[in-house]
């Protein structure tokens, strides 16, 4: 069992949960849903000592903490947010179990970011600054087959969603 | 009370300079008598580092001020003055002035440590950080030494093959003799040891790999891999590596791989790409590449075709058609996709349905949306060609998209995914003709 992992740079920073739920609605039909460790309308830290700060200056029922901040959407295994993650973040990962039928939602949740205007970065770029970025970000071409076969869910028939699960291709 | 608020005040003044370089905060910080510990805070990468070193020289730093700025500042004149300041001010221990030498490659401390009857640790560090490791190795080959730090005496000093001598009583491996060919000058040595112990060739390659492209003996040990019976595996090092290639394609097609050798040559040189990735995969497919590595074939080079026909004779669920059929559109291909999903292709002007298509999307390029197969009344070239066919329509709901569309306009399938330039262009062109 492997992880499946994608590593995304926002320029802008990093999209409020509602624009990437709706992105998502469009691209899929389908209703995502973020988990972080407080209902905050933004992506957030896994890192301890902001949880706890956090934690310590909300009171009432919100006080749980969810060790990972995770997309999950219908059916599918989570999508969990990898790294040091705060609202001033540029750069995050996605992370999912390498299930083949994980892999549509996974995808689908890609295109949304790239549509919102991340992009892939290259992992051996790690640095938070802006040096020479553009050289390690992946262009988005949407026209092609790997982003353009990825419809809304519920107009897939059985053969096309199970076209996700060939992990050859 | 008071004291507490002042101490608030410097550290939220401190906050400011470092994160901002804030002149007004660093001239009212200045104010309120920093100590050492905060004026290090300001020397450590602020732009009144300057400023902050000579007040922090008036309030006479002691030695673990002075020792702070030698281990962490950035900046090499601040850390030599420490230096001076701490040998010539205070009577320093052994361990004091290991970290001299460490964090400064300071001769005059490695000089005074020598005369402390240094442990091991630090007469490494001697040999290490300072211009004094003939002395320091001197003193360590007297007691027994392991391979690591006999590895930085052969590395730094002179005493090479006094060191030589011991590291080969470890009985190094393999891994630690590479190690001292790939890092220091007493490669000759250590690599003619190598060969006459008879190294497998496989353990040689380490030496050739591309993440040490650079490395030293790479070139003397391609030469002897080569002539030395070289297996599939070690052949795939120099084409992945890009040494040698041309001389290591012509022994590997002569060869006869075995399942397992396929597949690496298979995922390496053709999953992951290399420059012979055509002419490997062709040399694949004269053995019998499994059904895994055919997909590879399939995506990844340009025999497409050959690899697609033999898909077709293997167990192949639905949707696996529609990954061979994006790749090749070959006649076995067609007529065996077409049958299996019951569309009669012979029904299809291919022709006049592209001229169609062309007509419909230059007289309105509007209606032209290469990111979606349709997107109301846009679709792409191969949503055209589905919307422009009933018995397609059915195709496509039955199969996807991707089947439907590649049947129906099987010799212009690379325009279903290419970006909207490039279609009108080739649109243009058909049009034209």
């Amino acid at each position: 069992m492997g992880i499946q992992r994608e590593h995304f740079y926002f320029k802008q920073g990093l999209p409020k949960v509602n624009v990437i739920k709706a992105k998502f609605e469009e691209i899929t039909g389908l209703y995502l849903s973020y988990t972080s460790c407080l209902q905050l309308n933004e992506l957030i830290t896994d890192e301890e000592d902001v949880l706890r700060s956090i934690e310590q200056s909300v009171k009432g029922p919100h006080r749980h903490i969810y060790r990972r901040p995770y997309f999950s959407c219908a059916e599918f295994d989570d999508v969990y947010l990898g790294e040091y993650l705060q609202p001033e973040t540029k750069s995050f990962d996605l992370e999912c179990g390498i299930r083949i039928e994980n892999m549509y939602f996974f995808q689908a949740l890609i295109k949304a970011m790239l549509e919102l205007g991340g992009r892939c970065l290259d992992y051996s770029f790690y640095s938070e600054d802006d040096r020479n970025i553009d050289d390690y970000l992946e262009p988005y071409l949407p026209h092609q087959r790997e982003w353009k076969r990825i419809k809304n869910w519920n107009e897939m028939n059985a053969v096309e969603r199970a076209g996700f699960n060939n992990p050859y291709i | 009370m008071e004291k507490s608020l002042k101490e608030r005040l410097k550290g939220y003044l401190l906050n400011i300079i470092e994160l901002e370089g804030n002149r007004d905060a660093w001239e009212h910080f200045k104010t309120l008598d920093p100590n050492c510990d905060e004026l290090i805070d300001v020397i450590m990468g602020t732009p009144f580092a300057k400023e902050a070193w000579e007040h922090f020289k008036e309030l006479q730093p002691n030695k673990d001020d002075l020792l702070d700025i030698v281990k962490y500042s950035d900046d090499k004149s601040f850390k030599k003055e420490a230096e001076t300041l701490l040998i010539n001010g205070f009577s320093l221990d052994a361990e004091t002035l290991e970290s001299i030498v460490k964090n400064n490659n300071s001769d005059e401390a490695a000089k005074l440590l020598l005369k402390q009857n240094p442990n091991n640790d630090q007469l490494d560090s001697i040999v290490r950080y300072s211009n004094l490791s003939d002395e320091a190795a001197k003193e360590m080959l007297k007691q027994d030494q392991d391979i690591y730090e006999l590895h930085e005496i052969i590395k730094h000093s002179s005493l090479k093959n006094e060191a030589w001598e011991k590291f080969l009583q470890q009985s190094p491996t393999t891994e630690e003799i590479i190690n001292i060919i790939q890092e220091t000058d007493f490669d000759d040595t250590a690599w003619n040891y190598l060969i006459q112990q008879n190294t497998s060739n496989s353990d040689l390659c380490d030496l050739i790999k591309d993440y040490v492209k650079s490395g030293k003996k790479r070139n003397e040990t391609a030469e002897y891999v080569l002539n030395n019976n070289p297996s599939v595996s070690d052949l795939i090092g120099f084409i992945r590596s890009e040494i040698r290639v041309n001389d290591a394609w012509e022994l590997m097609r002569k060869m006869t791989p075995d399942e397992s050798e396929l597949s690496s040559v298979i995922w390496i040189l053709v999953r992951l790409g290399s420059v012979l990735k055509n002419e490997v995969a062709e040399w694949c497919l004269k053995f019998n590449p499994s059904q895994k590595d055919l997909w590879h074939i399939l995506k990844y080079s340009n025999q497409k075709d050959e690899a697609a026909i033999r898909l077709i004779t293997m167990p192949l669920e639905l949707h696996e058609m529609a990954n061979i059929i994006v790749e090749s559109t070959c006649e076995p291909v067609l007529a065996f996709i077409s049958k299996q999903v019951g569309f009669n292709i012979s029904s299809i002007n291919e022709q006049e349905l592209i001229h169609e298509i062309a007509n419909k999307i230059l007289n309105k390029q509007e209606l032209l949306d290469v990111n979606n197969w349709h997107n109301g009344n846009k679709h792409c070239v191969g949503g055209w060609a589905i919307q422009l066919n009933d018995k397609a329509q059915e195709i496509e709901k039955l199969y996807g998209s991707e089947i439907a569309a590649c049947l129906l306009i099987p010799n212009y399938k690379h325009l279903i995914f290419a970006d909207k330039q490039e279609v009108v262009k080739q649109l243009h062109e058909i049009a034209n003709h």
